[in-house]
Formats: structure tokens, sequence, C-alpha cells
């Protein structure tokens, strides 16, 4: 689309170098996405945001730049958006998924840092992502060494604001996480010159809220024992959740799950009864990070959660919607997010236990803990996690992956060969 | 009847036959694991065994199984290991397979797969690394082992492929014995392996099977390394063809 | 015919989900997908379509004065165990 072209180059992006990205896509959607049978109706709406997905949402970034409004890139599931859409911006996610990103930020990182980061800081410094370039202002966080460092190196090319959180979850970690929310409500204020209030507050707090209801009627509908949805089609779902307009999102969510709910109520199922349900757990799926979902559905099993940034503690638990002052509010905003359980916190019991209640929730037969190579956090955490699977008598499968193509085939025998064991 | 298992390893193929007529061969994979398994199908003809007949069951194993098209199933390599390796060692075993791409960690458990655990992308610690490491010695990998069962360990601490090489090159610019770099090359496989294979509920009794199977050299330096008995099994390398060939005895034609 | 895949192509998206909605409630079988780099350097939003609606879809395109840009003919060339990510 001739439109797209004119508005990334305007963006200041190397066309050159974006549009070998744009030469996988099409292919890579085809058959990740496409070839699946029996699709809901409702994934229509996600096909057109993937197939278009550096054209039709950044367009309309550009659209509330241009009415003076502000975008915020955000890189993590504790940065609360509330605060950015109260002050009238708009926060977008910014996970790198792709290899293609990678290449770019391992010229100024050391390879043994994580794809996320390494894709993430290639996106902005080699400009081959229309998101990295819209973004006015980025917010970072401390929740590991590679980003905190990471952040100081995009500071010099866009300015980053960058959230301290806490590594404990004592009384005072959630109360000096409620003092770096504060900060950010200031940050923001100062940023967009408009001032963060109970009313509008309180109004975006249900907004992000009502988002988070979609997404967890949609992993509702996956606890089913008819599948409705594939894990492949929910990934991406979730993927998108990060970019898209809140409203909309929750909009076109609650749509697509009134036709799960119905094809649950008719029996209509992705997967044939008695194939295998698998969880995973571990380090995010950025987009277009699908692989391991297409490897699992293609080896006859299929992903009925995700315990992950890109899952459940993306939409779990919600913020207190009764507060009426924006100390409060944000008391409210710091206990919410303190609840999610990244392997960045020490102790961090309570993900275990998350994981053991998911398991028990979504009938999980077998779950996979997949670590993204270079995260020495939930690499850690692995062994804690297999351990307490074990006891729990939950078949679980180690896996360490990074974006390449280059280890599929190995996957796909360690996968498959732990879908055999289940089916045994 | 005839039951055939086809393993399309990443080093070398192996054919297992049951039933009517038993049978066992191996061929290098070369290049191309189609053109293999075509030499396959042909020898199996020879042989008076026609894998397009309804009196035959195939099921394919290993890195190239796919490349096998007249399979009957498709199973991956530990289910295959597995099998065989119950056959060798019984309803509750561990098989420790060092294969020539990936090692193998597989814990069997009531005749069931309880557990398992591969290599990553890395080499060390596979067929690989020895093979790379022979050829530099300008040596057979069993020469390697023969050399290596004269000599003392020297230590090689790199843990990749890579740069542990670097380190052998370094000692023969040192003039080091053969014999005590080929000893520091296996000590230096076994530790991998015993690594890999201690982070695993080890059952009563553990099998080596691989291509390096039959080495009772091997297995010794294996078992103290990871302060259990590991046994040699003669016909380890096949332990996957024979599980897939009493795999396909036991599923039914497709 | 039986491997090649017909693919609509717009010039952006508004105008290949008005046409989608369309044939939908026609009962014309469309589906949403990445235009395909063969078809077009350009991408964006195309509908994959059989080639015995190609009369249809043009005509209800023409009524509804739904822009078009071209129809392409691309090889059916997906396979989900590819394993070439992007």
């Amino acid at each position: 689309m001739a439109d797209n072209h004119k508005m990334w180059e305007e963006l200041g992006m190397n066309l050159e170098l974006h549009d070998q990205l744009c030469a996988v896509l099409p292919q890579a959607v085809g058959d990740v996405f496409l070839t699946q049978e029996n699709r809901p109706e409702g994934m229509d709406y996600y096909d057109m945001v993937v197939a278009d997905i550096h054209g039709i949402r950044p367009s309309e970034l550009i659209a509330h730049q241009e009415k003076g409004g502000k975008v915020f890139g955000t890189f993590c599931v504790y940065v609360p958006d509330e605060v950015i859409f109260a002050a009238g911006a708009i926060a977008t996610g910014l996970c790198g998924g792709s290899q293609f990103w990678v290449p770019g930020g391992e010229k100024v990182l050391p390879t043994n840092t994580c794809p996320l980061i390494k894709a993430s800081v290639g996106a902005r410094l080699d400009r081959t992502c229309p998101f990295f370039r819209i973004a006015d202002m980025y917010i970072g966080e401390t929740t590991c060494d590679g980003k905190k460092k990471a952040w100081e190196i995009l500071a010099e090319d866009v300015p980053v604001h960058v959230m301290d959180l806490p590594q404990m979850k004592r009384a005072k970690d959630v109360k000096a996480w409620a003092e770096e929310i504060a900060a950010l409500k200031n940050a923001v204020e100062e940023f967009t010159g408009n001032k963060v209030t109970a009313e509008n507050l309180a109004e975006s707090i249900k907004l992000i809220n009502h988002k988070r209801k979609a997404l967890a009627r949609l992993y509702e509908c996956r606890k089913s024992e008819t599948v409705p949805i594939s894990g492949t089609d929910a990934l991406v779902i979730s993927q998108i959740a990060f970019y898209d307009d809140p409203a909309r999102f929750a909009q076109m969510t609650n749509k697509l799950c009134d036709e799960l709910e119905k094809r649950i109520a008719d029996g209509v199922s992705v997967a044939p009864a008695g194939t295998k349900r698998i969880m995973l757990t571990g380090t995010p799926l950025a987009i277009p990070n699908w692989k391991l979902h297409n490897i699992v559905e293609t080896s006859g099993a299929v992903v009925v959660c995700e315990e992950m940034c890109t899952g459940t503690r993306y939409f779990e638990r919600y913020v207190d919607e009764t507060k009426e002052t924006v100390e409060d509010q944000i008391d409210a905003i710091a206990e919410r997010y303190m609840g999610i359980n990244c392997a960045c916190f020490t102790p961090n019991h309570a993900r275990i236990d998350d994981i053991i209640r998911l398991a028990k929730e979504y009938k999980v037969d077998g779950i996979i803990d997949v670590n993204l190579k270079f995260c020495s956090l939930y690499d850690t955490e692995g062994y804690f996690v297999e351990r307490a699977l074990k006891e729990e008598g939950i078949p679980v499968l180690g896996i360490e992956t990074d974006y390449t193509d280059s280890d599929a085939q190995q996957l796909r025998t360690r996968v498959s060969a732990f879908v055999e064991m289940l089916n045994n | 009847m005839y039951y055939v298992g086809i393993d399309i390893g990443s080093t070398a193929s192996k054919t297992a036959v049951r039933g009517d007529k038993e049978l066992m061969f191996v061929l290098p994979t070369g290049w191309s694991s189609k053109e293999t398994t075509m030499t396959i199908r042909e020898k199996l003809l020879a042989e008076g065994i026609d894998v397009a007949s309804d009196e035959t069951r195939v099921v394919a194993t290993g890195y190239g199984r796919i490349a096998v098209d007249f399979a009957d199933h498709v199973i991956t390599e530990i289910t295959c290991h597995a099998r065989g390796g119950r056959e060798m060692a019984g309803d509750d075993c561990t098989i420790i397979d060092v294969g020539g791409q990936d090692t193998k960690v597989i814990v069997v458990f009531g005749g069931m797969v309880q557990d398992f655990l591969m290599n990553d992308k890395c080499s060390a610690g596979t067929g690989k690394f020895l093979e790379i490491m022979a050829n530099r010695l300008g040596v057979t990998i069993q020469e390697l082992f023969d050399m290596a069962g004269t000599g003392e360990v020297l230590p090689i601490s790199s843990l990749c492929t890579v740069f542990a090489e670097s380190e052998v090159i370094n000692y023969i610019g040192e003039g080091k014995k053969r014999e005590d770099i080929a000893a520091g090359v296996v000590d230096s496989v076994a530790a991998k392996v015993a690594q890999l294979a201690g982070r695993k509920n080890l059952s009563e009794r553990i099998i080596l099977t691989g291509g390096i199977s039959s080495s009772a050299y091997f297995t010794e330096i294996l078992s103290r390394k990871l302060g259990r008995k590991v046994e040699p099994t003669a016909d380890g390398r096949f332990a996957g063809a024979i599980g897939a060939a009493l795999l396909a005895e036991e599923k039914k034609k497709r | 015919m039986q491997d090649i895949q017909h693919y609509v192509l717009f010039p952006n998206h508004d105008n290949a989900m008005r046409l989608y909605r369309e044939l939908k409630k026609l009962g014309v079988r469309a589906v949403i997908a990445p235009t395909p780099r063969s078809a077009s350097k350009c991408c964006g939003v195309s509908l994959m379509v059989e080639e015995n609606d190609l009369g249809q879809i043009k005509e209800t395109a023409e009524e509804k004065e739904i822009e078009i840009l071209k129809i392409a003919e691309v090889e059916k060339d997906f396979n989900p165990r590819r394993d070439r990510y992007c």
C-alpha cells in the first residue's frame, strides 16, 4: 500500500531494511495462521491487524499526534497504562519478537543478551519499526539487568523514563511502587501538558479493566473441554492487545467470545477429542514470535494457556474501581500490578502457585516451560517450576530457544516426543 | 509379517527387521536422508522385504524420519529409544543415548517414558564432538578410544566444541602425546554427558546406547563421573531402530 | 488450476474490509491475508478468494464502489511445518 511507504518514509524509517521484514511476513502468516482449519470467524479482525501490522495502527497513532496527543512506548506488563491514558495519551507496546531486529541490537549489546532486548534496541536503532519511531517517549522499568542498561543506550536516541520496580513484595515495596507510579504520573503530566485527575484516572482504570475482562473471557473459553480456538490464534490476540486501541480491542474480543461461547455450547472444537492440552509457562512471546505455538499445534497437541506476560500475567486481576482520590487510585494500581508474579522478584513462590492453579483450571495434560535464551531469571526459576510440577505429577518439558529458525527441527523432536509421552 | 524400524540419524542410518525375518544393518546417512532412505528400501527388497506390501509395517524415527515417505508411522527417537531400551534393560531403566548430533537421557518407568532430556543446540557431549576431535588427531573414533585407554587425561575445560578444538590444537602445538589428548577428549565428553544425565532422577539400571554404546571403556568413565553404574550394550546403536520395529509390531497398519 | 490462489488487492485496508463484509453477507468465501510478496511489494490487507467467485466479486465491488487495485494469481504455497518464522 503506497500510503504506508509514504508514512514510513516520513517516520524516518530505513525503508530498504524494513522491506526485508515485509518480504517474509506474508509467507509466515500464511504458514502459521491460514493453514489452520475451522478457525472462528471472529479472527478476521486480528487477521486484518496482522496483515497490515505496520500500517493501520501506526497511522492511527500518527493521527493522534497530529491532534497534539502523545504516544508512550512501553515494554513490560508492570507499566500501568492507566496513568498514560488518563493524561489523554496512548500507550503502545514496543516488544520486539523477531530475529530480524536482533543483529541491530547486537551492534551495541553483548551477544549474550536475551533476544527480546536485542530486538527492541535493534528495532529502534536500525529504524525498522514504525511503533518504535512513533513513540514520543519510552517508559522503561528495572525488571532485569539487560533492560536497565539497554534504557541508557536508548535514552541517547529517544526520551526514556525509567520506573524503578522493586525486587521483593513486602509492604514497603508495594508502597515504593506506588511512589514510582506517582512519579510516572508527574512525568506524563509534564510531557503531555495534561493533568491526571481522579475523574480521568477512574475512567482509564475502567477502560483497561474492561480490556482485561475481555481477555479473561477469551481465556475462560480456553478452559473448556471443547477447544473453541487454537492456541496460535489466542496468542496473536494477546500480542495485539499490547498495541491496539483498548476499547476497540475489548469490543472485538468480546464479539469473538460470543462466537467462542456458542462454539462451546455447540461442541465445535478446533482439536479432536482427547487432544493433549498444553500450557506454556515462562518468558514472553512478543509479536511476531509464533514458533512454539506453531510447533506444538502441528505436533498433535493444543495450547490452552500461557502463563506468560503475553498471557495470564497481562490480564489476571483488576484494579479496584471504587477509589475516589488520585492517591488512593494510585495505591490501587500499585496493588494490582505488584500482584503480577515475574521471575525478577525474590522470592517468587506465588508464581509457582499460579502455575499449579492454572494447570488445574485449564485442565492441562502437560506443561512446556519456555526460556528465552540468556534470560537467567526465568532459567534459574525453571528449577523450582520443574520440581513443583513433578511433585504435582504434571509432566513438564523445559525448552530454551531464541527467535532463530535454526532449532526448529530439534524443538519439533522434543515437543513431539513430549506429546507421544503424554499420549502413552 | 515383517516389522521394520528405520532410524535415520544425523551420522548413521540404522535398520532393524523383526517378524518372519530378523535383520539389522547400518548405513552412513550421507548428505541426503532421502537417498539413504531409497538405499534402505532397495536393501530390504533384496532381502525379500517389500516396504509397500501389506505384509510389512514400517516405523521411521530419528532426525531424518520425515524423509521415510513409505513409513506407516513416524515416531520420535525418544519414544523409539525408550522402547528399544526396555527390550535391553527391562521396564524400569534409564537410557543414555550419545548420538551423532544430540545426546538424550530417557527415564523409562513401568515401560513408559516418564521423563527425558536432550542437550541444547550445542554439540559438546555428543558424537559430533568426538568426530571433530578424532579428525583433528587424524584417527577414527574407534582409534581415538583405543588411544585414550593408554593415555593420561589432559584437561579440556571449554564447554563449546569450537573452543575445545582450539584447546586440542594448542596441545598438539605443545607436542603433547596424542594418547593424552585423546584421553582428555573422551573424559570431556563423559563429563558433559554425566552433567546432562545428573539433572534427572535416574533409574536403578542405566544403559548406554548410540554409536559408542559398546565401549566398556567409555561406560566406565561415564559411570565414574555419574557415580552410578552405566552398562554398555552390544546392539546399542540399533536401540532406536529395534524400538521402531517393536512399535511397528504393536501399532496397527496405517 | 487447483494450485493457483487468487488474491484481491486494494489501495488500503478500508476497501478490503468493506468488500470482505459485503462478500460475507453474500456467503462468498474470502480470507483476509497479508498481500503476498510476489503479487505486490507493498504489504497490506488483501483477500484470498476462489476463482469461481471472481465474477461476483468484481460485480459486488463495482456496485458498492469499492476500489480494487488488481486480482493477482499466486501459486499456492502454505506449509504449516515449514518453520520459517519472521
